[in-house]
C-alpha cells in the first residue's frame, strides 16, 4: 500500500481504474437522465459549456436526443463487464492449455502448442467475419469471440513461465519428495506466474474494450440497445464534423480507462514480479 | 536569321499553347461511390451502383430521361402486332466500341440469353420473354409467353443493355466481362475491384461525342472520407451524403449539395399470420397511426423526402395521387386502436427489424420509430443488425413481427410494388393468404389493357394501404455533394449518366 | 542450419494444416455450410453443386480431405458475387495489404525502440509516465477513429496530404501512421519491459560489478538480450496487423484484403471471407517462419531454440 503512494503511475492507474468501476457500479444513482430517453427535438445539443449549451445535458446530446454523459455513465457497466469477462474467459482457457503443455510437456505440449501457433496466425477479426454468419449478435457472443480468440496470450505466458519455474532448484527438489502435482503447481508454480499473468491480463482488458468498438465499425459489434463506449465512439463518428461530443467523451472514457488499467498492471508487475524485485 | 528564330520561338509557343489547351479540354470527371459494382455482366447483378455505372458503357432500345419519360434510345419506335408480339424499329448506323454494327442480331443475342438462363439474377424480369424475331436487320419482334404489358419497361433498364453479337459469341461472357463492350457513350477501360471503374470517351457515339472525355467511379465506403475527397477536389460528385453533413457541405467555397427524389420508397413489411400481433389490423393501424413521418423527415433526412402511403410514385404505372404526400399521422387514435385491440394497459410488445448500414440515416430512423411506438403504448423490441444478418434470417424465416425496408422500383410498375404480398411469392414470410389478391395481381400483371390496368393497380395499392398489408413510410430523396464546376441535374433513376454533365472550366 | 529450417519448415507444415483444420470445423459444424457460403437467394442448382463439392453426403473426415484437395489446387470455391474463383480475389489483393502492413511495422520499429529504451531508463520518472501514456493513447485509439482524425487534420484541415487511395508513396503516409501507431505502442511497451526485466538479471549485475560503465552494459549486452524476444513478437504481431489494416482500409477506401473481406461479409459471400481468412493465415504462419530463418542466420544461438 505504501508503495502505490509512492509510484505516480501506480496512483494514476488506481484513480482512473476506480473511476471507471464507480461508475458501473452506481450508475442509475450518477447518470443525470434515463439513458435510452430520447428526445428527437433536442438532438446534437453541444456541451453546456458551449454557447449553444444547457445545464440539463452537461456533455450534450447524441443523434437521438440522449444525454451523452448520462450514456457514458451506464457504458461504463457494458464495457468493463465485456472486457472482464472477455479477459476471465481468455485466461482461463490459456491458463489450463499453458499449464498442461507446460508441466507435462513432450506430445501434450507439441500439439497445444501447434494449436497455439495456428491461432496466433489467424488474425482475430478475419476469423469473426467468418463468423459471422453462425453466431446470433449479442453480448455473450462477443464476449465469446473476444475471448476465444485470445487465449493463446495466455498459454503462451504461462507455459514459459512454468517451464522456467520447473527449472528452478527449489520445485526440482519438491518434486523428487513427492509431492503431488497439482499442489506443486498450486503452491509454487502459480505464484511465481500470477504477475506476469497479471500484466497480460490487464493489457487485454484495454485491448478487448477497443476491439468491441471495431467491430461495431465494421456493423458486427453490440447489438444497438446495449449501450457501450465502443459503439458510441463506433456510430459517433459519423457526426464527428457536426457535433465532435458524441464520438469524443466516450473516446476520452475509453482511453482514462485502458489508461488506468495498464497503470495498475505495470505498477502491479514492477513491485510484485520476482525478478524485477531489488 | 533573328526572324527565323523569332519565327520558331512563336512556333514552339503556338504549339504549346495548342498542347495545354489540348490538356485543358481532356476533362475528367472523379465520382466517388459508397460500394463497388458486382460484375460488369449486366445480366447478372441487382445493385443500383452497377447499373448507374453500366449505363454509360451500354444503350437499351428505350431509356427514360431524367423524369423517368420512356424516350427512344437504340429503337426509334415500337408497335404492339398482338398481345404477344412486340416489334422494335431500331436505330440503323449505331457503331460499338470495338467498330461492330448494331442490329437485330444483337437484340436477339442479349435478351434470349437473360431470358433464358435462370442462374442470372435479372432473369425474373425478362423471363416472360419466350424469343426474339429477326425480322430484317432493323427489325424484331420480341414475342412473350404471357401478355407482358411492360415489355417496355423490361427494355429499358439494366439487363438489356446491348451486347456485341459477334464480338460477345466469340469470346462467351467470361471473356466479355475482362474487357466489355456497348454502344454507349464511354468505353471501358478498367476495373480494379473495391478500387474504381475507369471508362474513357467513345468519339462515334451516335448521339454525339460527350462532353466529358473520361471517368473515374472511385470506391469509397466511408461517408466522412468520401465528404472529405469532395472538399478537397479529390471527387467532384460524392454519392449518399448524410443529410446532417449537408450544412458543411454548403458552407463551404465551390462547393454545394444536391437534393434529388429517388425511385426508392422506405416501408415496414408487418407479418399478417396468425400467431403474430399484426395479424389483428387494428394494431397494424396503430403503428400507421403513431410514426410522424413529417418529424422524421424534418429532423433525420433534413426535409429529404415525401410521407407516401404507396410504392408507386409520380411517373410509375398506376400511380395513385391520393396515396401520395399524405401523412396519416394521429397518435391519440393510435391509442384508442390499441385499447380496442384488447391491450388496455400498454400494447403489445412488436419487434421491429432492420438494417443500420444500408443507407445514411436508416438507424436514426428506426430508432425513432421505436420510441414513438412506445410513444402510443407499444413495447418494442427494435433489432438494428448489418444488412448480412437481416437477409440471412429473413432466408431462415427467423423474422419478427416487422421489418424495415427500402426498395426501388426499377421498373416502374405497379407490378413490382405489389407483387411480393402474393402468398406464392412471400408465403410466410409476410403470410398474406388470400386468393382474391393473388388472383387481382396476377389478372393486372397481364392485363393489355392499360387503362383498365391502371385501375387494377390502383385498386390493388388502396386495398394495401387501408389494410395496412404493408405501412409505407416515405420516398426518399438522395443528397449528392458535387463540386461548383460540376453542371448536372440528376436523374430520379440515381443513374449517373455522364452524357448529361459537362464540367465549367473557367472554374 | 540445415537441419533447424526443415525442422522449423515441417512445424510451419503442422500449424498450416492446424489452420485449416480449425478454419474447416468452424464452417462445417456451425450449420449447414451451403447456407453459409451461398446467400438465400442463389439457384437451386448452384446450391446442389456446391452440396456435390463440399461431399456434404460423406462423413465429415472424407469432406476434410476433399476441402484440403481444394486447397493444394487453390480451389475454394467460387465466389458467388464476383463468379470468380475466391483465391484469386484474394491473391490479387495480398500485395496491397502486405505493402500496408510491411511499413506500418517499419514505422512503428523505428519509433518504438528508442522510445521503450528511454522509458525503461528513465524509469518511474515523468519521461516514462509521458512515454507510457502516449503507448497507451496509441493503443486507445481504434484504428478507425485515429485515421478519420488523421484526415480531417492533414488532408481536410491542412490540405498537405491527400484523403483516400493508394495511388502514390504521399497516399500511403497516412494510413501507414493509422495502421503503424497501435504496434508502436505494443513494442514501446514490450522494449520497457523487456530491458527492465534484463537489466535486471544476474549477468548484468555481474557486469556492472566488474566496473563496467553504465552506458557500456546497456548497449552492449542489455540491448542485444533485449532484441531477441522484441523481433519475435514483431513477428507475432502481424496477424494483429491484419486486422489493423482491416479498418484501415476501409477507412481510407484502400482496396486490400481487409476492403475485399467486409463487402464480401455484408454480401454474404462467404466462400471469399474464408478463402482470405486461410491465405492469410497462410501467408502469416510463412512470414513467421521466414523471420525465424533470417534470425537464425543472423544470431546463431537461438538455432537451437
Amino acid at each position: 500500500m505504501k508503495k502505490i503512494l509512492k509510484s505516480p503511475v501506480g496512483m494514476v492507474g488506481l484513480f482512473l481504474t476506480s473511476l471507471a468501476l464507480i461508475c458501473a457500479i452506481f450508475a442509475p444513482v450518477l447518470s443525470p437522465h434515463p439513458p435510452q430517453q430520447q428526445n428527437i427535438t433536442q438532438r446534437l445539443v453541444p456541451p453546456a459549456w458551449h454557447p449553444d449549451g444547457t445545464s440539463e445535458h452537461i456533455l450534450g446530446t447524441d443523434y437521438m436526443g440522449r444525454d451523452v454523459l448520462s450514456r457514458i455513465i451506464y457504458g461504463s457497466r457494458t464495457s468493463i463487464t465485456v472486457g472482464i469477462t472477455a479477459v476471465i474467459l481468455a485466461g482461463a482457457i490459456g491458463l489450463a492449455l499453458g499449464l498442461l503443455s507446460g508441466y507435462k510437456g513432450g506430445v501434450w505440449d507439441s500439439v497445444i502448442m501447434r494449436f497455439v501457433d495456428a491461432f496466433m496466425a489467424i488474425p482475430s477479426i478475419l476469423l469473426i467475419m467468418l463468423l459471422v454468419g453462425v453466431l446470433r449478435p449479442g453480448v455473450v457472443s462477443i464476449i465469446i469471440i473476444l475471448g476465444v480468440t485470445r487465449w493463446i496470450t495466455y498459454a503462451r505466458v504461462v507455459r514459459a513461465e512454468v517451464l522456467q519455474v520447473r527449472e528452478m532448484d527449489y520445485v526440482t527438489a519438491i518434486v523428487s519428495l513427492g509431492q503431488k502435482p497439482w499442489k506443486i503447481l498450486l503452491k509454487h508454480i502459480f505464484p511465481n506466474i500470477s504477475a506476469s499473468f497479471m500484466v497480460v491480463a490487464t493489457l487485454n482488458v484495454a485491448n478487448v474494450i477497443i476491439a468491441e468498438s471495431s467491430l461495431s465499425f465494421l456493423g458486427i459489434g453490440v447489438p444497438h440497445h446495449v449501450i457501450t463506449w465502443g459503439s458510441m465512439l463506433a456510430i459517433g463518428r459519423e457526426y464527428i464534423s457536426v457535433a465532435w461530443w458524441i464520438a469524443t467523451f466516450p473516446g476520452v472514457a475509453i482511453t482514462l480507462t485502458v489508461l488506468g488499467i495498464i497503470f495498475l498492471g505495470d505498477f502491479l508487475r514492477d513491485t510484485f514480479d520476482p525478478r524485477l524485485r531489488g | 536569321m533573328k526572324n527565323c528564330r523569332v519565327g520558331l520561338v512563336s512556333f514552339l509557343m503556338v504549339l504549346l499553347l495548342l498542347f495545354s489547351s489540348g490538356l485543358a479540354e481532356a476533362q475528367k470527371l472523379t465520382i466517388g461511390v459508397p460500394v463497388d459494382m458486382e460484375t460488369l455482366d449486366i445480366h447478372d447483378h441487382q445493385s443500383m451502383v452497377g447499373e448507374a455505372v453500366a449505363v454509360n458503357i451500354y444503350d437499351y432500345l428505350y431509356f427514360r430521361d431524367k423524369g423517368g419519360e420512356l424516350q427512344p434510345a437504340l429503337a426509334t419506335d415500337w408497335e404492339l402486332i398482338d398481345d404477344y408480339t412486340w416489334r422494335f424499329y431500331l436505330r440503323e448506323g449505331v457503331k460499338f466500341h470495338n467498330g461492330e454494327e448494331f442490329n437485330a442480331q444483337s437484340v436477339k443475342v442479349t435478351l434470349e440469353r437473360v431470358a433464358q438462363d435462370s442462374g442470372l439474377t435479372n432473369h425474373t424480369h425478362y423471363s416472360t420473354i419466350e424469343k426474339v424475331e429477326i425480322i430484317d436487320d432493323y427489325t424484331v419482334d420480341i414475342i412473350t409467353n404471357v401478355p407482358d404489358p411492360i415489355l417496355i419497361n423490361r427494355i429499358s433498364r439494366t439487363g438489356s443493355g446491348m451486347l456485341p453479337p459477334e464480338y460477345f459469341q466469340e469470346v462467351g461472357m467470361e471473356g466479355f466481362i475482362q474487357n466489355p463492350i456497348g454502344t454507349g457513350p464511354y468505353k471501358f477501360v478498367e476495373w480494379q475491384r473495391d478500387g474504381y471503374v475507369r471508362l474513357e470517351v467513345f468519339e462515334d457515339y451516335w448521339r454525339g461525342t460527350p462532353e466529358i472525355s473520361e471517368v473515374e467511379f472511385r470506391v469509397i465506403p466511408e461517408a466522412s472520407t468520401r465528404i472529405s475527397e469532395l472538399l478537397t477536389g479529390g471527387v467532384d460528385i460524392a454519392l449518399e451524403i448524410p443529410p446532417f453533413e449537408k450544412p458543411r457541405i454548403d458552407s463551404r467555397d465551390g462547393k454545394r449539395t444536391i437534393d434529388s427524389p429517388t425511385i426508392r420508397v422506405m416501408l415496414l413489411y408487418v407479418r399478417l399470420m396468425e400467431g403474430y400481433p399484426t395479424e389483428d389490423l387494428k394494431i397494424r393501424m396503430a403503428i400507421d397511426l403513431a410514426i410522424d413521418r413529417q418529424l422524421i423527415i424534418d429532423e433525420f433526412l433534413e426535409g429529404a423526402g415525401t410521407p407516401v402511403r404507396s410504392r408507386l410514385l409520380p411517373g410509375a404505372f398506376g400511380f395513385n395521387e391520393r396515396l401520395y404526400d399524405v401523412d396519416v399521422y394521429n397518435p391519440t387514435r393510435a391509442k384508442h386502436l390499441l385499447r380496442e385491440a384488447g391491450y388496455e394497459d400498454g400494447g403489445p410488445t412488436i419487434e421491429i427489424m432492420g438494417p443500420h448500414d444500408r443507407h445514411a440515416v436508416d438507424r436514426e430512423v428506426l430508432e425513432a420509430i421505436g420510441a414513438m411506438l412506445e410513444e402510443v403504448g407499444f413495447d418494442v423490441n427494435l433489432e438494428i443488425l448489418s444488412w448480412s444478418a437481416v437477409t440471412s434470417r429473413v432466408a431462415d424465416r427467423d423474422h419478427s413481427e416487422v421489418r424495415w425496408a427500402n426498395l426501388a422500383n426499377t421498373l416502374w410498375d405497379g407490378g413490382l410494388a405489389v407483387d411480393y404480398l402474393r402468398y406464392e411469392r412471400s408465403d410466410d414470410v409476410i403470410g398474406f393468404d388470400s386468393p382474391e389478391y393473388s388472383e387481382l395481381v396476377l389478372a393486372a400483371a397481364q392485363n393489355m389493357d392499360l387503362e383498365e390496368r391502371e385501375k387494377q393497380y390502383q385498386k390493388i395499392a388502396e386495398w394495401i394501404a387501408e389494410e395496412r398489408l404493408m405501412i409505407h413510410l416515405f420516398q426518399l430523396d438522395t443528397i449528392y455533394g458535387v463540386d461548383e464546376s460540376v453542371i448536372w441535374e440528376p436523374r430520379v433513376d440515381e443513374m449517373i449518366w455522364v452524357y448529361d454533365i459537362s464540367l465549367d472550366s473557367e472554374d | 542450419m540445415q537441419q533447424y529450417i526443415a525442422r522449423r519448415l515441417l512445424q510451419g507444415l503442422f500449424v498450416i494444416i492446424v489452420v485449416t483444420l480449425i478454419i474447416f470445423l468452424l464452417v462445417h459444424l456451425g450449420g449447414d455450410p451451403v447456407r453459409l457460403m451461398l446467400p438465400e437467394e442463389a439457384p437451386e442448382e448452384a446450391k446442389e453443386a456446391l452440396r456435390i463439392r463440399l461431399g456434404l453426403d460423406q462423413p465429415l473426415h472424407y469432406r476434410y480431405f476433399l476441402f484440403l484437395q481444394g486447397l493444394m489446387r487453390g480451389d475454394l470455391g467460387d465466389s458467388f458475387r464476383y463468379n470468380e474463383p475466391a483465391v484469386k480475389l484474394v491473391m490479387e489483393r495480398l500485395p496491397t495489404t502486405a505493402t500496408l502492413a510491411f511499413l506500418s511495422m517499419v514505422l512503428s520499429t523505428l519509433i518504438a525502440i528508442p522510445l521503450g529504451i528511454l522509458a525503461a531508463i528513465k524509469r518511474n520518472t515523468l519521461l516514462d509516465l509521458f512515454a507510457s501514456s502516449g503507448a497507451v493513447l496509441g493503443r486507445a485509439m481504434p484504428n478507425f477513429w485515429l485515421g478519420i482524425m488523421l484526415i480531417l487534420f492533414f488532408a481536410v484541415f491542412l490540405g498537405v496530404l491527400p484523403v483516400s487511395g493508394f495511388d502514390s508513396p504521399r497516399h500511403l503516409i497516412l494510413p501507414v501512421i493509422t495502421l503503424g501507431t497501435g504496434m508502436a505502442a505494443t513494442v514501446t511497451r514490450l522494449v520497457r519491459s523487456t530491458l527492465l526485466e534484463v537489466i535486471g538479471l544476474d549477468y548484468i549485475r555481474t557486469a556492472r560489478a566488474k566496473g563496467l560503465s553504465k552506458r557500456v552494459v546497456l548497449f552492449k549486452h542489455a540491448l542485444r538480450n533485449t532484441m531477441i524476444p522484441v523481433i519475435t513478437v514483431i513477428g507475432l504481431q502481424v496477424p494483429a496487423l491484419v486486422t489493423g489494416a482491416v479498418i484501415t482500409e476501409s477507412v481510407f477506401a484502400i482496396p486490400g484484403v481487409g476492403r475485399l473481406t467486409v463487402a464480401a461479409v455484408s454480401r454474404l459471400d462467404m466462400a471469399v471471407v474464408q478463402a482470405s481468412v486461410l491465405v492469410v493465415s497462410i501467408a502469416v504462419v510463412l512470414v513467421n517462419i521466414g523471420i525465424d530463418i533470417i534470425y537464425t542466420i543472423i544470431d546463431p544461438r537461438v538455432r537451437y531454440d
